[in-house]
């Protein structure tokens, strides 16, 4: 009898850790999917910052610099295009782009002495270098969100947990592309 | 039986305390207060100065500063040294994320205003890149970091002053004591004279001391030892995310 009830003990504290591990395995894999979602959320959030600024960006170069129709077209046409991505790929990529045109558009507006010394132009382009910034910050955060997710997937059993919630897919990195990565210095 | 479930456990706990990844950390240092001169760049009276004011700043507001001068902040740039040491600082409270960091790179001869979530509507990186361009780089310079970074420090606390509607005295002692009548250098002197020019362009009050309202506790501490209070106990937590603006000289 005795014998006995040492056992049932020993399968109960068993069961109860291993539920205990099994229910903290599912939450923890809960938890880091949703840590890439609010991550990524910040990330849009930044990126909507900056398309809000592109209107009034490129009304007042246009002001001095008619002749680039060009850079303005492409950086207007991106913005639509953003809007109307739905996937995060779409949005990565798109984000990327305007980041390219952006800098093409800043670029240009070197070559224009007086917008340059534009009061407007230049709070604009403080604005810019402060979103930049923010987006990069948020960047970080979400790609680290992602790695820790990520990881936690490939370990033994987060791949198995993370199967039991539906999250059979790794997340995706946002990488800045090639072009992105050249954006020349603003200087004031 | 009992072997193999202690086994067991040793297992499990060992999957389950796997190390959570930790960001690359570089060298970012421990604060030692608002004020942190690691680039021993400040005098010991404008950082019991600064340090004053800040507190101030932080009772009748919760917003945190927080001052740090390093040598360099290679190999990141300014803008990543400067959110990662404000997350690991955790300035600005918690629920509020209300802090600000003033970071100089000394060697690098690049200066950061970085705003936490929660003062972005306060400070616009506009403002901060005004600060930075009209009150610090000409100041820094010159070689004067006392002056920048006080006349800084002035400016976003009348910043967030006017937005809270409280009532904060914006003024300082005079960071330099003055020169021996006979012969005063006439460019210190006249340094000292600017920043009074921009403290009284701020607001107009009593010359020195200040009391608090409640009265029993003197916000300067005697002499210049630059510490805050009775020892620093840290900041609140608050974060950041990029906001604020740089600068170089």
């Amino acid at each position: 009898m005795k014998t006995a009830g040492i056992v049932i003990a020993v399968i109960l504290v068993i069961a109860l850790i291993f539920g205990g591990w099994f229910i903290s395995g599912l939450n923890r894999v809960v938890r880091l999917d949703e840590n890439v979602n609010s991550a990524w959320a910040q990330v849009e959030n930044q990126l909507q910052r900056r398309n809000d600024l592109i209107p009034n960006l490129v009304n007042t170069v246009k002001g001095f610099a008619e002749q680039e129709r060009e850079v303005f077209t492409r950086v207007t046409e991106l913005r639509s295009q953003w809007a109307k991505s739905d996937t995060q790929a779409q949005k990565i990529e798109t984000a990327n782009k305007i980041t390219g045109a952006l800098s093409r558009l800043l670029l240009v507006a070197e070559r224009y002495p007086q917008l340059k010394s534009n009061q407007n132009f230049l709070a604009l382009q403080s604005q810019l270098e402060g979103t930049e910034n923010r987006i990069a910050v948020e960047r970080m955060r979400y790609n680290n969100a992602v790695k820790a997710f990520n990881s936690y997937r490939r370990t033994v059993f987060g791949g198995f947990f993370a199967s039991l919630r539906g999250l059979n897919e790794p997340r995706e990195y946002f990488e800045v592309s090639e072009t992105a990565k050249e954006v020349p210095e603003v200087s004031f | 039986m009992i072997k193999i479930s202690k086994l067991t456990i040793a297992v499990v706990l060992a999957v389950l305390v796997i190390p959570g990844l930790s960001g690359a950390d570089t060298d970012i240092p421990s604060p030692v207060g608002a004020v942190n001169d690691y680039a021993e760049v400040m005098s010991p009276r404008t950082e019991a100065e600064i340090s004053a004011l800040a507190a101030r700043l932080e009772e009748k507001t919760s917003a945190e500063v927080a001052i740090v001068t390093v040598g360099s902040v290679k190999p990141l740039t300014i803008e990543q040294y400067a959110v990662q040491l404000f997350q690991k600082w955790g300035i600005g409270k918690k629920s509020k994320d209300n802090g600000i960091l003033i970071l100089v790179a000394v060697d690098d001869r690049e200066v950061r205003i970085e705003v936490g979530y929660g003062l972005e509507g306060v400070i616009t990186d506009v403002q901060s890149k005004i600060i930075i361009n009209d009150l610090m780089l000409p100041a820094f310079r010159r070689g004067d970091y006392d002056l920048g970074i006080a006349s800084s420090v002035v400016a976003l606390t009348k910043i967030i002053r006017d937005e809270y509607g409280v009532d904060l005295e914006l003024k300082t002692r005079p960071l330099r004591l003055p020169e021996p009548p006979r012969k005063a250098s006439p460019l210190g002197g006249l340094l000292t004279f600017l920043f009074f020019i921009l403290i009284f362009g701020f607001r107009f009050g009593t010359l020195f001391f200040f009391m608090s309202s409640g009265g029993s506790r003197s916000y300067w501490s005697s002499g210049s030892s630059g510490s805050f209070g009775g020892g620093f106990g840290g900041f609140g937590g608050g974060m950041s995310g990029g906001g604020g603006a740089s600068g170089s000289w």
